[in-house]
């Protein structure tokens, strides 16, 4: 079971084949942190645990409660469904594994940022044409390749911390994403809500 | 020339069952026993499923130790062991 450590692909895919535990962790944790100021400086929400929105108007306390609501739902929906699920899993793997797992998702953010359209409302969007338009589509493209490496990296974190097979694992994975989009959707409404 | 260190086959080329013992000889006075020996649960493990018990001994079955050695995750090693524990029962159910 030798494992190249130097192929960048497996780095890039699948990071939890060389890290886990208290350094994977550490890592995740970096990766939450740096949400905060490149979400405020850049006016991107991640108001749900797959979900990265820019809206420009962004303060402090709004990406904050969004990082960390999105990041432990995610991380306790895995869990929940993985001990359902009979699977031997630790929280500290799949708590660091589903913070490291958002780093395409950190990412798109700027292409996100530099691809947004000059328009506001659908039918603004509808509307454009010619080098604004060119500019959505490669935009969306761009942004649609960082959304497909995001879900690579969080299907191998709940893979490789589960060991589940077959129809197991694929129910198991979307009923954790699913889960997880729903519970940090409504917490992170009414955590905001209650503050401001 | 270098020759090839040949390994044990354990399944069968052209039906793919597990083989069985038919011949053992002695290299130093090239005495032969026949019979018809079923081989042991762990020779029929790959190399490297062997390696990895081997490994699992050698560090006294800490996983920990094992993921530091080889410079892979607990995760991955822990699962290595679950596969290799299900494969082990596979091999006890077929037998029985």
């Amino acid at each position: 079971m030798k494992e190249n450590r130097n192929n960048i692909f497996i780095w890039l895919v699948n990071p939890f084949r060389f890290w886990g535990g208290s350094k994977l962790l550490t890592a995740g944790i970096l990766v939450l942190l740096l949400h905060i100021p490149v979400g405020y400086f850049f006016g991107a929400r991640f108001d749900g645990a797959i979900d990265m929105h820019i809206s420009f108007d962004v303060s402090l306390l709004q990406v904050t409660t969004d990082v960390i609501i999105a990041w432990l739902s995610m991380a306790l929906s895995f869990f929940v469904v993985a001990k359902l699920l009979n699977a031997p899993a630790r929280f500290i793997d799949v708590a660091g594994a589903t913070a490291v797992a958002r780093i395409p998702l950190l990412l798109s953010v700027f292409p996100g940022y530099l691809f947004v359209p000059n328009a506001a409302t659908v039918e603004e969007i509808l509307a454009l044409e010619g080098s604004d338009l060119y500019l959505l589509v490669a935009g969306s493209v761009i942004l649609m390749v960082f959304v497909i490496w995001f879900f690579i990296v969080l299907f191998n974190a709940f893979k490789i911390n589960t060991n589940l097979k077959r129809w197991k694992l694929a129910t198991g994975f979307l009923l954790g994403v699913i889960v997880a989009e729903i519970v940090s959707l409504l917490l992170i409404r009414q955590v905001l809500e209650g503050i401001l | 020339m270098n020759q090839k260190k040949s390994t044990l086959p354990v399944t069968c080329p052209s039906c793919s069952s597990g083989l069985a013992v038919q011949s053992l000889i002695c290299p130093n006075c090239a005495t032969t026993v026949n019979g018809m020996f079923d081989l042991p649960e762990l020779l029929m493990l790959n190399k490297d499923e062997l390696t990895f018990i081997f490994q699992f001994v050698k560090n006294s079955g800490s996983l920990k130790e094992m993921s530091k050695e080889m410079g892979l995750s607990y995760p991955t090693i822990r699962n290595y062991l679950n596969d290799l524990i299900d494969k082990l029962n596979q091999l006890d159910h077929e037998r029985e």
